[in-house]
């Protein structure tokens, strides 16, 4: 069933096994995971079919700190949440990125990738991926990655007609979460209301949250406000520990040609710190994209290095003329360190249902900054080291100040952290199931539990603890503990 | 054969990066005998 609006849901069609609020991947993936394990299932977008303005406009918030995007564009509120505007790329976190990286800065997971390496096999399906290319250690400080991409899967668009037809999955559109109604330990229902101002309720068994990286906290911060704290009992993490990644031009490259870097069909190569790199340099995960320069530019930077090493320069001016030397541009795509003061907050500014708007703390870091030139001083050792070419880092990197670039990309669209998964009350909002900590049937997915971020694209992240949410929710409403 | 100056923080994740050293010059990555 597809609704247009929660008024058109009739009677029974109010309750349902399980609530899931969002239908981006992370909720229409444990939506239609429970509705092949025969569960009834009600999915609550916000939105409609396609992107609206004034829709849209409910998104807008303050951003306090650096102001590098803008909350109201860069996620969407409608069907197929952000994967509307999805580019695809999808690779696995590392075994090291479940872990504490640099001290003081707390990255692990309650979890390890073995946790989700059994759900890939179906997040491929999902998101219809090929193969993942083997990885190619260069030298033990940096190896040679691939990305996959999906082509990309807009789960709006995929899955439109499939709800259409469906007897145990219903999307009910323009319906907005006003509020999460607690008794007792447990949410028995749903508040919410349509674009006009009309409130309905929904009963559940179980709750689960995937409304994106910002609107998860920011649901919940109201949802406790309004109910008392009794939603989030410890709320001493919720909405902190945000993070994005980071997304700048970090350097140049002029490369001989390597036998070992096969750039992918898009013409890019990727190249990333080795799990030893990253411990005996006391940084984070962080990944390099080599773009292809124009021939002008590859000319350029021989020009340039012949200013600076005469003698090295006169040989890459020879093997550019003979076009033996490509130029790259090195873009930079990595993790941000998970920190307190990154925080989502309920504002003082109201939406049009006069619930608060969001206000994100957020700054980037020295840790950051050093993360990246580490990175890109390794690849242009291993260059050098072995003879195939050198790199130049850009100033406002080598530069010794906490600067970043101007004038760039800056950011992924990557929201991620602000329910993030813990072992302990104290330490996150979220258990290793997704569960709220101390709440008897509320979850929370997607990238808001991640305790921390590595540099890969978080969609494939998201899939495959969605698919390990649903496999806990199916087990849990088998053996009847969901009401 | 590669001496590049350390870019370790001093101390702690917090530690501002360290000054570009003399085998980066002018944000080139270069081996002692590249000039």
């Amino acid at each position: 069933v597809l609704a247009e609006h929660p008024r058109n849901l009739q009677g029974s069609a109010r309750t349902a096994d399980v609530c899931i609020v969002g239908s981006g991947p992370a909720g229409m993936t444990v939506a239609l995971e429970l509705e092949r394990r025969g569960l009834r299932v009600l999915v609550l977008e916000a939105g409609g079919t396609h992107y609206d303005p004034t829709s849209q406009a409910m998104f807008e918030g303050t951003l306090i700190g650096d102001r590098l995007f803008d909350m109201g564009v860069n996620r969407l509120r409608y069907f197929g949440g952000s994967s509307n505007h999805w580019g695809g790329f999808c690779r696995m976190l590392e075994d090291w990125d479940f872990r504490d990286k640099v001290e003081g800065i707390p990255g692990a997971w309650p979890i390890g990738r073995r946790d989700l390496d059994p759900y890939l096999p179906r997040a491929r399906e999902i998101l219809e991926l090929p193969g993942f290319p083997a990885d190619r250690r260069l030298d033990d400080q940096v190896t040679h990655v691939h990305w996959t991409y999906s082509p990309p899967v807009n789960f709006g668009l995929k899955y439109r007609d499939h709800v259409k037809t469906s007897a145990g999955l219903a999307v009910v559109l323009n319906a907005c979460v006003t509020n999460l109604i607690e008794r007792g330990g447990r949410i028995v229902a749903i508040e919410v209301s349509d674009p006009d101002g009309h409130r309905d309720t929904v009963q559940a068994g179980l709750f689960v949250l995937c409304a994106g990286g910002i609107e998860n906290s920011r649901m919940l911060l109201w949802a406790n406000e309004r109910n008392e704290g009794r939603v989030v009992r410890e709320p001493r993490t919720l909405g902190k520990y945000w993070m994005e990644h980071p997304h700048y031009t970090v350097a140049d490259a002029l490369i001989e040609g390597d036998p070992r870097i096969d750039p992918d069909r898009r013409g890019r190569a990727y190249i990333v710190p080795t799990e030893r790199a990253i411990r005996e340099h006391r940084m984070l995960n962080c990944a390099l994209r080599l773009e292809p320069h124009e021939y002008e530019g590859t000319k350029r930077l021989a020009a340039d290095l012949a200013c600076i090493a005469p003698r090295l320069g006169r040989w890459a001016v020879e093997r550019t003329g003979k076009r033996l030397v490509c130029g790259y541009r090195v873009r930079a795509a990595w993790e941000q360190g998970p920190r307190e003061s990154n925080q989502v907050r309920l504002g003082t500014a109201r939406d049009a249902l006069g619930i608060p708007r969001a206000e994100l703390h957020w700054r980037l870091s020295a840790l950051e900054k050093h993360t990246v030139r580490q990175t890109a001083v390794l690849f242009g050792r291993y260059l050098a080291a072995n003879g195939l070419g050198r790199v130049r880092l850009l100033p406002w990197l080598t530069d010794p100040g906490p600067d970043f670039a101007p004038d760039d990309e800056f950011v992924g669209n990557h929201h991620m952290g602000g329910t993030r998964m813990s072992a302990d009350p104290r330490t996150g909002v979220v258990d290793a199931d997704c569960r709220i900590h101390g709440m008897a049937n509320l979850y929370v997915c997607g990238s808001s539990v991640f305790p921390s971020a590595g540099h890969a694209n978080p969609t494939l992240t998201i899939v495959q603890v969605a698919l390990r949410l649903a496999a806990h929710l199916g087990r849990r409403a088998a053996h009847g503990t969901s009401t | 054969m590669l001496s590049l100056a350390g870019t370790l923080p001093s101390s702690g994740p917090a530690a501002a990066p360290a000054p570009e050293g003399p085998q980066l010059q002018h944000g080139w990555v270069l081996l002692d005998d590249d000039r």
